[in-house]
């Protein structure tokens, strides 16, 4: 046990970025699941007499145009922001992972299917594909949720189908048949492992691209809206309060939104790196 | 050992491999190839780039299917074979291949490598699989803590040894080698050659050795056919073709080799051009195209092979003494 | 009993005269992290001493991680910023790695010709082959570009390529790997260079055409009067091809001298070991030694060989290697403490 966590904090050493990203989810994961304990106050009371008031002692980052407290809203913001893109990339892998394989073992009209909706996916900007597919089935997490995995599953599988081409034009493949190994387990034993390397570097970017598409939604207005304490929703509600001078309003939730997806790319690109250095130094 | 004596243990029977490459273009990898191993025999396959050698190797443990002819092991045909029969007559021929590192799971470590083939084919129980495995490491001269490693952490000839251990963990009937130390240090490779070289006196294994490096395809083996563009165009016991060779190719191949002592000077045949791309091979004899003494009855076909009936020694040029070589009744 | 060899005398020291090429006590490190992160330095040249004479051909051998390529990366001046170097590599009176710039490349392409290991790495694949070789010329010249052109054509010629001015358009994917390198050499030899360095030139070349390319460098080599340098792994391009040897091992050169001597008397284990595996493959007393490449992240200045030398003693795991080599017979040195004087 003592040398696994050796081994771990040499690698936050020599790659400070997964360390830095993953502290970041860490306590943003943290605030997520002990929201009731940790927030001071009830995320969707109102306090009608301070409506607006800057951050001070007893609202430390404010008050929002509601009355609601900024700091309570923006930790139970957290939950949304997990809420939403944890089952987004979970659908994602869950449908992209095996269409990948599939695509990349054996080609034939998966592939094909598999690279036009790639393409068709690249002539569509996909937030406003989000914003028309939400807006026309109606705004409800779910809705935000499927809409998101699924059109993020192409990516997941476009990565695996990528590394299992590679790996085809290698020797290991044709060595585990050679060895006799049935289709099955070369699959599962020596095909999946080696292929999913750049899968595991995609979660992290995906969910953070989840985040913000979601957060996007609600500030155009389309995805989750007030009183839900959801980042984007109160970025929406504060901009209208740049203008008058209340910045406590946007800029919370906002700093909060940028710094959770800077540590989830921060982190996917520490693993990126480490995972090149693993396969060929160790 | 459980073929039949005088059966040949494997059989490829006037074999060709083409491959699609778009249009209505064909490669011809190999073209009507016949090749016959005997239990025990270790048999050489010469050639360079384009020569089809590779391929042969693969069709001969049915990982590729030849596109016209018939391979056989043991009698079997395996092209008719059901798959899960076979999986299960893999574990009696075995290939190793130039790269160990791509041929095997870096995710595994050497122990768990090493034990595959034994989880894939025998019903041993862990601990017994276990003592096989460390028994197999000794014999290839292997650490046991390097059970423990990955193959990023080992060396080349040392991933070697791991592959030609798992190769060997079934007790093959044939091993099939595609240029097993041509990515090694040559340091290396002396020790390799002489582990092979043990392991088939201890063994009986026969085995079907690719390379293109004469010398060791002469130090190791029985009998060699020299590959030109996917065709045999010579064959025989070792020491007759590399003596006393009779194809123009396998004497500009064996005048090229560069030996390690400025002493020895051999006369070099200067070739003209390089080996012409396998979709725009010769119409007639495939060396035509370099053949320092080509004539014009060398276009009109494929030459038939010509046997040395005392020597089994076998070549396709028409030039040869007809009174030597006989090209025998029924040819192809 | 063998003697421990005496120290090196001052004259062996000084830069080798007449020598074209004159490599003394070069090292070379690179720092880089593990997978665990930590920092470790490879020592990947510990004190080369090379020397090519005029119109000589040197062979400079090794197997993987001797150091090889990296002495003739440093000498055309390719080395990554990363990289620590220390010493000298003196070439027509300058030490070349003390030249940057507009000054290093004056000599590279001109002076000292390059004949890379990989042909389709060395050539630019969108740009036609005549035009290269013209970019060449022009770069290190002044000529005009239908005089350049024809050179170009000439040298094309010279190197064997059939049909040179067709071939001048071809781009060089539309080459044959024998092809290729022909270009390749035609590139390094067309500005008459003092010194040709070739890195592996026949890597990946069939057989038959490998000794063509050798046979034709050597060829245009000596009708330039140049001097040439050959980086290699097969023990047979040296014995055939070039007039001296050097052997390197774990960034050192082990042994060097006339290919005639060296093969006649070998000194250094490894070079003993290095020829007796490139010949019988079979039934050799050597093959049971073990062969681990040597870890070039040990810091140590006493004898890299001798966990594998089946001669060691005790002061070679102990005694820096600097301080003792000898000379065998004058142009054939040895790095080792057991070589007897004399």
């Amino acid at each position: 046990m003592g040398a696994t966590l050796m081994s771990w904090l040499n690698v936050f050493r020599g790659f400070p970025s997964i360390a830095v990203g993953l502290f970041i989810v860490a306590v943003y994961a943290v605030l997520a699941l002990l929201a009731p304990w940790i927030a001071p106050m009830d995320p969707i009371k109102v306090h009608a007499d301070a409506v607006l008031s800057p951050p001070s002692a007893q609202f430390l980052l404010g008050t929002d145009g509601n009355g609601m407290d900024l700091l309570s809203r923006i930790i139970y913001g957290a939950r949304y922001a997990f809420g939403i893109a944890v089952p987004a990339v979970l659908l994602s892998v869950l449908i992209g992972l095996p269409v990948g394989l599939w695509a990349g073992y054996r080609g034939g009209w998966v592939d094909e299917v598999l690279l036009r909706s790639m393409d068709l996916l690249r002539v569509f900007p996909s937030i406003i594909l989000a914003l028309t597919i939400v807006a026309a089935t109606g705004q409800s997490i779910t809705n935000v949720i499927l809409v998101i995995g699924l059109l993020d599953a192409p990516i997941f599988a476009r990565v695996v189908r990528a590394e299992i081409l590679a790996l085809r034009g290698g020797l290991l493949i044709e060595s585990a048949r050679a060895m006799g190994n049935s289709t099955a387990r070369m699959l599962f034993v020596h095909v999946l492992p080696n292929s999913i390397s750049g899968a595991l570097t995609q979660i992290s970017v995906r969910m953070a691209w989840a985040i913000r598409v979601s957060a996007t939604l609600a500030f155009v207005g389309v995805g989750i809206q007030q009183p839900t304490p959801e980042w984007g929703a109160m970025i929406r509600q504060g901009a209208e309060f740049m203008v008058t001078g209340e910045w406590w309003v946007a800029l919370f939730p906002g700093l909060a939104l940028v710094t959770l997806i800077f540590g989830l790319n921060l982190a996917a690109d520490g693993i990126q790196d480490w995972m090149g250095r693993r396969r060929t130094h160790r | 050992m459980t073929t039949a004596p005088g059966k040949p243990l494997l059989q490829l029977d006037n074999v060709t491999r083409s491959f699609d490459v778009g249009g209505k273009r064909a490669l011809m990898a190999v073209r009507n190839l016949s090749l016959q191993i005997q239990p025990g025999e270790v048999v050489g396959l010469v050639g360079e780039s384009g020569s089809g050698k590779s391929t042969i190797g693969r069709m001969a443990i049915a990982l590729l299917p030849p596109t016209e002819g018939r391979v056989r092991f043991d009698g079997s045909d395996l092209a008719t074979m059901a798959a899960d029969d076979l999986r299960r007559l893999r574990q009696r021929m075995q290939i190793i291949f130039q790269d160990p590192w791509g041929a095997l799971n870096p995710r595994h470590t050497i122990g768990r490598l090493m034990e595959e083939p034994l989880l894939l084919h025998t019903s041993l129980t862990a601990q017994q699989r276990r003592e096989e495995v460390v028994a197999m490491a000794q014999r290839m001269q292997l650490g046991l803590p390097l059970l423990e490693r990955y193959p990023a952490q080992l060396s080349g000839g040392q991933l070697q040894r791991v592959c030609i251990g798992r190769a060997l963990a079934t007790k093959p009937d044939l091993l099939v080698l595609d240029e097993p130390t041509s990515s090694l240090d040559v340091s290396v490779r002396a020790g390799i050659l002489q582990l092979l070289d043990t392991l088939r006196r201890e063994t009986g294994v026969a085995m079907l050795f690719i390379s293109h490096d004469l010398e060791t395809i002469h130090a190791l083996c029985d009998r060699v056919v020299v590959l030109y563009l996917g065709c045999e165009v010579e064959s025989g016991p070792v020491e007759s073709v590399f003596k006393s060779p009779a194809h123009p190719y396998t004497q500009a191949l064996l005048s090229a080799q560069l030996f390690a002592d400025p002493a020895v000077k051999t006369e070099r045949q200067h070739l003209q051009g390089e080996i012409p791309s396998p979709l725009a091979a010769p119409p007639g004899c495939p060396f035509s195209t370099r053949c320092p003494v080509y004539e014009s009855r060398c276009d009109a076909g494929l030459p038939a092979m010509r046997v040395d009936g005392a020597t089994a020694h076998a070549a396709r040029c028409i030039r040869l003494a007809s009174d030597r070589f006989q090209t025998p009744t029924g040819a192809n | 009993m063998s003697q421990i060899a005496a120290p090196l005398d001052a004259n062996s020291a000084a830069i080798g005269g007449g020598a074209v090429l004159s490599i003394r006590d070069l090292h070379l490190t690179f720092a880089s992290r593990d997978a665990r992160g930590a920092l470790r330095h490879a020592r990947v040249l510990n004190g080369v001493d090379l020397d090519v004479g005029p119109g000589r051909i040197v062979g400079l051998i090794g197997e993987t991680g001797a150091g090889k390529s990296m002495t003739a990366t440093a000498t055309i001046g390719l080395l990554p910023a990363s990289a620590e170097v220390k010493g000298k590599i003196v070439f027509e009176a300058t030490d070349l790695l003390t030249l940057r710039g507009a000054a290093l490349d004056k000599v590279r392409g001109a002076r000292i010709g390059f004949v890379a290991q990989n042909p389709r790495a060395a050539l630019e694949p969108v740009t036609r082959v005549g035009d290269q070789l013209v970019r060449l010329i022009q770069a290190h010249s002044s000529l005009s570009t239908t005089a350049a052109r024809q050179r170009a054509i000439e040298i094309l010629a010279a190197v064997g390529i059939p049909d040179p001015q067709a071939r001048y358009r071809a781009y060089p994917h539309e080459l044959s790997g024998g092809m290729a390198q022909r270009v390749v050499i035609a590139m390094a030899l067309v500005n008459q260079p003092q010194l040709v360095i070739a890195d592996e030139p026949t890597t990946g070349l069939d057989v038959t055409v490998q000794a063509q390319v050798l046979d034709l460098l050597q060829k245009m080599v000596r009708a330039q009067g140049a001097a040439s340098l050959i980086i290699t792994h097969d023990l047979g391009i040296v014995a055939q091809y070039c007039d001296d040897m050097a052997i390197m091992f774990a960034g050192r050169v082990v042994e060097r001298g006339p290919v005639a001597q060296v093969f006649a008397d070998p000194r250094h284990p490894y070079t003993r070991r290095l020829i007796a595996a490139s010949r019988a493959r079979i039934g050799n007393a050597l093959t049971h030694l073990k062969s681990d490449p040597p870890d070039l992240y040990r810091q140590t200045t006493a004898c890299l060989y001798a966990d594998r030398c089946e001669q060691v003693q005790a002061v070679c795991q102990s005694a820096p290697l600097e301080r003792s080599c000898s000379t065998a017979a004058p142009e054939h040195r040895v790095l080792c403490h057991l070589t007897p004087i004399p």
